[in-house]
């Protein structure tokens, strides 16, 4: 048994079995959607239903109630709509290929370059009709805003565009150059008819439950039915948002990153042209070669780019490059690689052999201990890149009609083995072979001279004109037995060094960072005499030093004045050491002349220590708390007042202080002078022992102790105590 | 290229003439065309007439009266237009040329001599109907 249903067939009232009508329904569905895009739409589907019934109803004869067979019969005749002929179904179909043939997008659609509407090459008209976009205009301003940002390396993207993209010949070509406008709606289109089957199939399926199920269980599932469509509506819109912005957020990726490619690319391109000019120095090859290399290094790079563009253009726009292109870049790179070793490998020859040429610089008509290095030539040589030197300018680096290689040179200092003082030179060079490689090292101009006490030494070699690099290099030995000294002047100090071993152990002084600076050979090694831990002859410091200790056989004037600054006369130098709030001048040990003089200014003076050193002038300070020491020849003499002042005084030393104060406390031994008769204190206390000898004048009191060798005067009406 | 669908082009060039031909002969509804269409080989699914009459008569060359239908609805009957004679003059003439024009190609390829073109198919000029 079955339902029935009554239905109005295009006019025709029909009783139909409930089988028949579901295969009726489905069949008039597909009608339906077969003509939706057509033209009278509506007026065909009429006449087709209306058609229909009359044929189901001509069938029925006396029966009342129409059955599967009889509609299966009318829809035989009518045919199904796969069955119809004519355009609608054609175009139908060839659109549906259409837009399942290609990937993503959907869209049917082929990139051309339009060729009658052009300012340039139809690039952008002809993208702006890809994408829809009616008016040109703004695909120009966007490539010529891209050109802009990118400083024209836009431009070959342009250019790579013109080359790949045919113009649009055909009529055909045109109309899928404009292809159904924005894609976006297709694509929502797409997904709501989708929906909409689905919604309709889950009506039948619920119509089906509808009668399989109660009346109730029916309604619940037709309310999904109807959830389902909304639900499917809501995604579909939702669908095209997101597709709208993930075409834009692709398209704008795939920009940047051509931009990014093309930047460097052509930035390479860019320092490859501007080192060029060197490039025929470094190179291995003759000038002709190197233009090869050139283009091999620009293939090598430039082809992997260009497939990357290639590769995108195909993805976005679906163009597809002719085969030969793909098949010659490809090939091209190959070659390119090839070439690419095998320039390598040849060119490495050049350098396969090494050669070294020795010379012996003479140092016999040396007549002093000290041998002065000095550097000559001039050194100013630019390799550097200046700002407007885009293609560099060859007189830059010519000397003397030559070309000038500076930096190359290498001065090692070491201890003579056998007490001689000799400069080993030895120039090296490279070459494709041993003859190659000697004849190289031969034609490096290098000239060290010996003029007096001085060794003049060339910063830089010159090759002739053409000659090609070979990493020729210098090097100079210099064999400095104990005893002898050595000076680097500015020029060439950077240069020269000396192993570590070679280096006296308390020195924290090096060749490399000292010019002008006097290097003796000891026993245990290389010592800076007379290296000065800052600055030189002269300096001034906004810090306060108290402390000062003078050690050697020179002149010293302590002043009094508003900012710590010494300054050193004569021209030895001597070795100022500064501690926190102490300061050493030393001789180390040497002989100066006798005309070096140490001049010290300095607001406070707490302490000094004098060591076997030359006259010492204090003067003019008003110190609340002193005190000075010497030992063994010093001398010093004091003019300044201070509170409580200690002296301590040993070996035959003489201190003479003119001044006044509180309190003296002097000790002195062996052989020391203390002459203290204008010092004006009011209480003193001194201890002489060994041949001391002091004489002190006290205003209030004094304690005094002395051995039997020694003496000590008190003047002044101060009375001893004990 | 697709033998079905090269097949069904032809077809459906040739069509919209002979549908036309058909309904100018007299006032006609769609079996009949079919029938008639069917009398002289040219096999047709109903289905397909009716988009093809509807788009005839909204391009003007057919027009249709309502006449009582057997047992139901009313039924359309169509009518040929005089634009509607003019294009299938055109049509026709057209048609001939065209069959001339392939038998001789085809003459020339197959190598044989030279033949007065078949008669067309069952296409007449037509007399003005009433």
């Amino acid at each position: 048994m079955n339902k029935i249903l009554n239905i109005n067939l295009g006019g025709f009232a029909l009783t139909i079995d409930d089988d028949a009508f579901e295969y009726l329904s489905s069949y008039l569905e597909s009608i339906r959607r077969r003509f939706r895009e057509s033209d009278g739409r509506d007026e065909i589907i009429k006449d087709i239903e209306t058609r229909l019934g009359e044929l189901i109803t001509d069938n029925m004869g006396n029966r009342t109630i129409v059955m599967l067979p009889d509609v299966q019969a009318a829809v035989e005749i009518m045919g199904k709509p796969e069955d119809f002929g004519g355009e609608p179904v054609e175009t139908r179909r060839k659109q549906s290929n259409q837009s399942q043939s290609s990937s993503g997008l959907r869209t049917g659609k082929r990139l051309f370059r339009d060729d009658e509407d052009k300012v340039a090459a139809g690039v952008c008209s002809g993208l702006s009709a890809y994408f829809g976009i009616q008016d040109p205009v703004w695909m120009r301003l966007i490539f010529v805003l891209l050109t802009f940002l990118s400083a024209g390396f836009w431009i070959p993207a342009y250019l790579l565009l013109w080359i790949l993209v045919p113009p649009a010949k055909s009529a055909a070509d045109r109309l899928a150059m404009r292809g159904e406008p924005v894609n976006v709606d297709n694509i929502a289109r797409e997904i709501e008819e989708g929906f909409d089957r689905f919604g309709n199939t889950v009506s039948t399926m619920t119509d089906d439950f509808k009668k399989k199920s109660s009346s109730t269980g029916g309604r619940l599932t037709n309310v999904l039915g109807s959830i389902l469509t909304v639900i499917g509506q809501i995604f579909g819109f939702f669908i095209r948002f997101l597709a709208k912005f993930g075409m834009l957020i692709l398209i704008i990726i795939g920009i940047a990153m051509l931009i990014g490619l093309a930047s460097s690319w052509i930035a390479g391109l860019w320092a490859l042209m501007v080192a060029a000019p060197l490039i025929s120095f470094f190179s291995p090859f003759s000038s002709g070669f190197n233009w090869f290399t050139f283009l091999v290094v620009f293939l090598f790079l430039g082809i992997p780019l260009v497939g990357v563009i290639l590769v995108f253009s195909k993805v976005l726009f679906k163009t597809k490059p002719p085969y030969w292109v793909s098949t010659s870049l490809v090939a091209t790179w190959v070659f390119s690689v090839i070439a690419g070793f095998g320039l390598l490998s040849f060119g490495v020859k050049g350098f396969a052999s090494r050669s070294d040429v020795d010379k012996n610089i003479d140092l016999s008509g040396l007549n002093s201990d000290t041998l002065r290095v000095n550097g000559i030539g001039d050194g100013d040589l630019n390799y550097q890149f200046d700002g407007d030197d885009w293609w560099h300018d060859e007189t830059k680096y010519m000397r003397n009609g030559k070309l000038a290689v500076p930096g190359e040179i290498d001065i090692l200092v070491r201890r003579s083995n056998d007490n001689r003082f000799r400069i080993v030179q030895t120039i090296s060079a490279r070459g494709s072979s041993d003859e190659n490689a000697a004849q190289n090292a031969v034609n490096v101009d290098f000239d060290a001279t010996l003029q007096g006490n001085t060794l003049n030494i060339p910063v830089y070699y010159s090759l002739d004109k053409g000659a090609k690099w070979r990493n020729q290099k210098i090097k100079l030995v210099v064999e400095m037995p104990v005893g002898k000294s050595i000076v680097f002047d500015e020029h060439i100090y950077s240069r020269a060094k000396a192993d570590y071993d070679d280096y006296a152990n308390n020195n924290s002084d090096y060749i490399s960072q000292s010019p002008d600076k006097v290097f003796t050979m000891t026993k245990e090694g290389l010592v800076c005499t007379a290296c000065p831990q800052w600055g030189d002859r002269n300096f001034s410091e906004d810090h306060t030093y108290e402390d000062f200790i003078l050690d050697g056989d020179f002149k010293t004037e302590i002043r009094q004045g508003d900012q710590f600054e010494y300054k050193i006369e004569g021209n030895d130098s001597i070795q100022v050491i500064r501690t926190g709030d102490q300061v050493t001048f030393t001789t180390g040990g040497r002989n100066v002349s006798p005309n070096t003089r140490v001049i010290i200014h300095t607001p406070v003076f707490t302490k000094l220590m004098a060591d076997n050193t030359g006259e010492v002038t204090i003067r003019g300070f008003d110190e609340g708390r002193s005190s000075i020491s010497a030992r063994g020849k010093s001398k010093i003499k004091g003019f300044f007042d201070c509170n409580q002042l200690e002296v301590m005084l040993s070996g035959p030393c003489k201190l003479e202080l003119v001044g006044s104060g509180n309190n003296l406390e002097a000790t002195l031994s062996n052989g020391a002078e203390l002459d203290a008769l204008n010092w004006r204190v009011d209480h003193i206390e001194v201890f002489a022992t060994e041949n001391a000898t002091a004489r002190v004048y006290s205003k209030n009191s004094y304690k005094k102790r002395s051995d039997s060798s020694s003496s000590v005067k008190i003047d002044g009406p101060g009375e001893v105590v004990e | 290229m697709d033998l079905e669908n090269a097949k069904a082009q032809m077809r459906k060039g040739v069509l919209e003439m002979c549908v036309l031909a058909v309904i100018g002969e007299g006032e006609t509804y769609p079996p009949q065309i079919i029938k008639k269409l069917e009398g002289t080989q040219l096999v047709v699914k109903e289905g397909t007439l009716y988009p093809l009459l509807i788009r005839l008569k909204n391009d003007g060359l057919v027009g249709y009266i309502w006449r009582e239908g057997k047992n139901g609805p009313p039924r359309k009957y169509f009518t040929i237009t005089g634009e509607g004679r003019a294009v299938l003059q055109g049509l026709t003439d057209s048609w001939q040329d065209l069959v001339s024009a392939v038998a001789r190609t085809l003459a020339q390829e197959n190598g044989a001599p030279y033949e007065k073109p078949p008669q067309a198919l069952n296409m007449e000029p037509l007399p003005p109907s009433e």
